[in-house]
């Protein structure tokens, strides 16, 4: 039940989608520089309609590379040309769309392994995928270590992959943990939400290791018990509570520590003191009165 | 005039007999037994693969592909018994881009898909037997968003959730409705299980049906009615906290910086020491905690 259809380049503006898909707009960005930079990696799938105007397409699969055709200036696209009904045109681009496995980090990652197995190095992988040859090259050093949980967050975007590597660099020693969620900061590479995001993991992975099962995520069962809705309630409700708590603690230590630093700024000797070994470089938070930078 | 675009592939595809493919990437022996790869399998059992399988060029010797993308549709293919599949022959030798680019349909985009497929006169056991879901899955999906008010429907439209969570949703009035899809979308939770507590924290006042008893086999009146006060109660301090609670890590992150520096100063600890010695071992405790709102020295001054 396969078929061979002739590839022919047609113009744009003759085909029609029968079924728009919407698409988040950082995705469909994604996917233009990926054309502009890789090139139309498959045809579109259409199938052909004449009517009293000429020859019009009906879109089977490929609106996405086929608006970023669009801006990117082109008035025509390769398509594969099959035949079939407005019915199975239908059928056939809801199966494109919904009977597809989403590749998880790992698999996705997997394609950069074999590439490197078979000869090419980091910057020729890198040439090939568009990727930057620094996040392959730390990447495949991640993966390499078995820190799959890292590896997850760096390709999802939620934590810089130098601050995974850092992390990955410490083992399980906490004290240097700290030091390079502090130097990250310090740096600029880190903040607000994202600091949080990796407190968060870093949590995570003390907890339940490096490692990290794709298809755990997908279990849990459909039915709906008395006793599973109250599990359910119950957890969020305690995280919610732990959060609370969290963010209330933060909070106390934060006006104990500027309270502390009012009360040691009265102190004239330790004023002097930190000038003279040169630590009078306050952050703001503990310096209110003088908005941080240096003590007169 | 715009750039013309690189084409990445061959101007014609090829059938060719599966065992002249080399797959360059392992499938997890449990993803046979996926719902998806069934789904997969069933939808090539009725409309056949669709778009072409992408290979390289034959290697010079043994005459085989190297398979680029469609590993799963070739394990389907070989499932079912077909002989041969359309290929492409790419005029690289990477996976990645093919695999980067599946753009996963959100659940309310699925949605608006299969209303449009409906109303065009497809008949649902058709959609049914290609997707290998229930004629009562499709009419679920189908009704996705019936009596979802508008601001609902845009705080998911980027999310997967299955429709039970909707179907829970429905049956509080409209605030309601807003308030509980904001709370799944900061707990990041969307699974049914938590649709049904938040419904059953519902007050009967905010039902989309006041009159309707909520019934819920198992819990007593007193712990729905206890289940509603503490959510409730929690979830406005919840919303307060959310919104400083990272401004204050990110101080208390800079403030713990200074204090370090404070501490490995020998002429400055020891001044601490001995004229503030408990801000000093205050200080310390800060210092040593292993994480920034771990419950270490701070409590005992709170």
């Amino acid at each position: 039940m396969s078929r061979k259809a002739p590839i022919r380049d047609i113009p744009i503006d003759h085909v029609d989608i029968l079924n728009p898909r919407e698409r988040n707009q950082k995705v469909f960005q994604e996917l233009v520089q990926s054309i502009r930079l890789l090139g139309l990696k498959k045809p579109i799938t259409v199938t052909a309609r004449s009517t009293a105007a000429g020859p019009r397409y009906v879109l089977v699969c490929g609106q996405g590379r086929m608006e970023a055709f669009k801006a990117l200036g082109q008035t025509k696209i390769p398509a594969q040309v099959i035949e079939a009904s407005d019915d199975e045109a239908f059928v056939m681009s809801l199966v494109e769309n919904i009977a597809r496995h989403t590749p998880r980090t790992l698999e996705l990652l997997e394609t950069i392994r074999s590439l490197r197995k078979r000869g090419h190095d980091v910057s020729a992988i890198a040439r090939k995928t568009g990727l930057d040859h620094k996040w392959v090259g730390g990447m495949l050093d991640l993966l390499e270590k078995g820190e799959q949980r890292l590896v997850t967050a760096v390709e999802a975007g939620r934590i810089p992959l130098a601050i995974a590597a850092a992390i990955a660099r410490t083992g399980d020693n906490d004290a240097a943990l700290q030091e390079v969620m502090q130097g990250a900061y310090e740096s600029g590479t880190l903040r607000g939400a994202k600091l949080l995001t990796v407190k968060r993991l870093i949590e995570d992975r003390r907890r339940s290791g490096k490692g990290y099962n794709r298809l755990s995520a997908h279990k849990g069962g459909r039915q709906l018990t008395s006793s599973a809705l109250v599990r359910a309630y119950n957890q969020e409700v305690e995280r919610q509570k732990l959060l609370i708590r969290k963010a209330d603690l933060v909070q106390q230590r934060l006006a104990f520590v500027s309270g502390a630093m009012g009360r040691l700024l009265a102190d004239e000797d330790f004023v002097n003191l930190l000038r003279a070994e040169g630590l009078n470089t306050l952050p703001a938070t503990l310096d209110p009165g003088r908005k941080g930078g240096e003590l007169r | 005039m715009s750039e013309a675009v690189q084409i990445g592939f061959e101007g014609r595809a090829t059938e060719l007999a599966l065992e002249r493919l080399l797959p360059t990437r392992t499938v997890h022996p449990e993803f046979r037994k996926t719902r998806k790869f069934a789904q997969i399998r069933a939808s090539i059992r009725e409309v056949g693969i669709i778009e072409p399988l992408i290979i390289t060029q034959a290697d010079p010797a043994s005459g085989l592909h190297m398979l680029l993308d469609g590993h799963l549709r070739l394990l389907a293919a070989r499932d079912l018994g077909l002989e041969r599949v359309t290929c492409l022959v790419s005029r690289d030798d990477e996976g990645y881009t093919y695999n980067k680019r599946v753009n996963r349909l959100a659940t309310v985009q699925e949605h608006f898909m299969i209303l449009r497929a409906l109303e065009r006169g497809v008949p649902e056991e058709r959609l049914a037997k290609a997707l290998d879901i229930k004629i009562e899955s499709i009419r679920r999906k189908r009704d996705l968003l019936d009596g979802i008010c508008e601001e609902v429907i845009e705080m998911l439209k980027d999310r997967n959730f299955s429709p039970d969570v909707t179907r829970q949703l429905k049956k509080m009035k409209p605030q309601r409705q807003i308030e509980c899809a904001d709370l799944m979308c900061s707990m990041n939770n969307f699974s049914v299980h938590y649709a049904s507590a938040l419904l059953a924290a519902t007050p009967a006042d905010q039902l989309a049906e006041p009159g309707t008893q909520k019934r819920f086999r198992g819990i007593s009146t007193a712990d729905l009615s206890r289940m509603e006060q503490e959510m409730s109660l929690v979830q406005s301090r919840f919303k307060l906290i959310e919104q400083s609670y990272g401004n204050d890590v990110l101080n208390m992150v800079l403030a713990r910086g200074y204090l370090v520096k404070l501490l490995s100063n020998k002429a400055v600890a020891s001044y601490l020491q001995r004229r503030h010695p408990e801000l000093h071992q205050e200080f310390r405790d800060i210092v040593n905690a292993s994480s920034l709102d771990d419950s270490g020295g701070i409590a005992k001054v709170a």
